[in-house]
């Protein structure tokens, strides 16, 4: 009976069949286009002409910018990671605690995946370029401020916000499936650990963040290979400006691409990512795979 | 308790006053430029922005997204779950490494296929690539939940002389129910606030996303109208916000069953 229920050939494939088809569609077709046009001369209007070899990768490689550009991007990464990992891994403590109000709190941890990331950076430009917006009058309100400023004039300052926001949209995500996993682990062990008289430092090094580790690795390396691919945020806030200071990457990739019609160059850098991706991919199924040499 | 919660609040409110800042953001543009009669605005804004079909746009393609999306992964999912055979491990690996894919990185190659394929500037282009796109979350997501249901009640019904039709949809079907909800959620949201995509896509006004309107109503322009803007970042978080207050629940559930399983 067992063989009846679990093995049939033809049925398995039928099964398969439409999310192979749906796989295909966005991990097979798209990068084999990706990999003809990097190899090839593309048209501005995404005519694919004559081939010429590793041409548009050798102009990649001469490209002035890309090196400054390469480095922000392992910064942005970096430094929206860990500041994620920093905010959600305490709020996940918290939330996971019963207290007062801990609905009305988990729905405001969310709130900001409620509103697509493009229009929180609508929001977020706005505040910050309004003089007489909320955000000076309330700093100029504290005192830190004498009077309001523009806070996207200058590069650092830009980046820096940009960095803010992506920790923002970023937290609710990385928040729940910590969450997950914390409620995952049985309440039991914490009362036989109390009971051997361990204190809650204890507990938390010794019990949580040990149990909790599978899911720590979850949530950094999808957030690394998010965040390096995180696009709206920069773009709606200074496209990447001024004169290419805050580009990352991917913005840099869509405006070869899209603005100065660069295609197949554009092709050949997304071409580069993916295979970054792929590495990353690697290292997590191992990672997946080997928990405790984690 | 009191005490504890008070603390917990505390320890959440720099967190919390972030997350709600750009509202108040919103809620202050308006307020400071629009004074009197606020329901004249929200009607004028309505009409300026053309939000209404951006709103209708948003909702079928997310709809869309969300059905079309769940039942491509449910019968993969049933199948992962249940079945042993050869190359089930690459599989699954495979369904994880194409959840690290982003449309931004494969930008360029999915338009070329778009345009191929004749769909450039269509609302089905996105569907179709969304729906895509949320396969293998959807297939994991459901998967976990699958791999709870006990196969002892299908040997059961096998013994009983059901068929396979019978027990997928007498069995299987029912009980996934509330997996089938949550998993649609997390694609209705994921379609509701995409960007990229839609930006590169998508090229006349009327086919627009509400988050291709938004930027719209703001990029390029010299005199940008933002107390309109700001009524249009309110309307279109509304819908995922109130998903939200009635399903945060079953959401976190459902994540925690599918995480538990990987």
């Amino acid at each position: 009976m067992q063989n009846r229920l679990l093995q049939n050939r033809a049925l398995l494939l039928l099964l398969l069949a439409p999310s192979a088809v749906a796989t295909a569609l966005i991990a097979l077709v798209p990068v084999l286009l990706l990999v003809r046009m990097s190899l090839s001369e593309v048209s501005r209007f995404g005519r694919i002409g004559a081939y010429v070899g590793w041409e548009n990768f050798a102009r990649l490689a001469e490209d002035p910018l890309l090196p400054a550009i390469l480095l922000r991007t392992g910064i942005w990464t970096g430094s929206v990671v860990a500041g994620t990992m920093l905010i959600a891994l305490p709020t996940a403590l918290i939330l996971n605690e019963r207290f007062l109000g801990r609905g009305l709190a988990q729905f405001l941890v969310l709130a900001p995946w409620a509103i697509s990331v493009a229009s929180m950076a609508v929001v977020w430009r706005h505040a910050l370029t309004d003089e007489g917006g909320l955000l000076n009058r309330l700093a100029v309100a504290a005192g830190l401020l004498d009077r309001p400023i523009p806070w996207l004039g200058s590069v650092p300052l830009s980046f820096g916000f940009e960095i803010l926001i992506a920790i923002l949209v970023s937290v609710p995500f990385s928040t729940v499936i910590l969450l997950a996993g914390l409620s995952s682990i049985p309440a039991d062990i914490y009362d036989a650990a109390r009971l051997d008289g361990a204190r809650a430092v204890d507990r938390l090094k010794f019990l949580t963040l040990p149990l909790l580790r599978p899911f720590i690795w979850i949530v950094l390396i999808f957030n690394i290979a998010y965040v390096t691919n995180s696009f709206p945020i920069i773009w709606i806030l200074t496209q990447g400006g001024p004169a290419n200071g805050t580009d990352i990457l991917v913005t840099y990739l869509y405006k070869l691409a899209f603005t100065f019609g660069r295609l197949d160059e554009a092709a050949a850098l997304s071409i580069l990512l993916l295979c970054g991706l792929a590495a990353l991919t690697v290292l997590m199924l191992r990672t997946l795979e080997h928990p405790a040499h984690a | 308790m009191l005490r504890r919660s008070l603390l917990y609040w505390g320890a959440l409110l720099p967190l919390l006053a972030l997350n709600l800042f750009p509202f108040a953001v919103a809620i202050d543009t308006i307020y400071r430029a629009k004074s009197g009669d606020m329901s004249a605005f929200w009607a004028g804004m309505w009409v300026r922005t053309e939000l209404g079909i951006s709103l209708v746009n948003s909702l079928v393609i997310a709809l869309a997204t969300a059905i079309a999306s769940t039942l491509v992964a449910l019968p993969a999912a049933y199948a992962l779950s249940r079945f042993r055979f050869r190359g089930r491990q690459a599989i699954s690996e495979t369904l994880l490494g194409t959840q690290m894919l982003t449309p931004i990185m494969l930008v360029l190659g999915l338009s070329q296929m778009v345009s191929g394929m004749g769909l450039t500037d269509t609302r089905a282009a996105l569907v179709l690539l969304y729906s895509a796109f949320q396969v293998p979350f959807a297939v994991w997501m459901l998967r976990g939940y699958i791999d709870a249901i006990p196969i002892e009640l299908e040997e059961a019904a096998l013994l009983d002389g059901a068929s396979r039709r019978q027990i997928l949809g007498s069995i299987i079907l029912p009980l996934s129910v509330p997996a089938l909800l949550v998993t649609a959620t997390f694609a209705f949201i994921t379609a509701f606030n995409e960007f990229v995509l839609a930006l590169t896509l998508l090229r006349s006004s009327s086919n627009f996303t509400l988050p291709l309107r938004v930027n719209a109503l703001t990029a390029g322009r010299y005199a940008v109208d933002w107390p309109d803007v700001m009524g249009a970042v309110l309307i279109a978080s509304l819908p995922v916000l109130i998903m939200f207050v009635g399903l945060q629940r079953y959401m976190l559930r459902g994540l925690r069953l599918s995480l538990g399983a990987t």
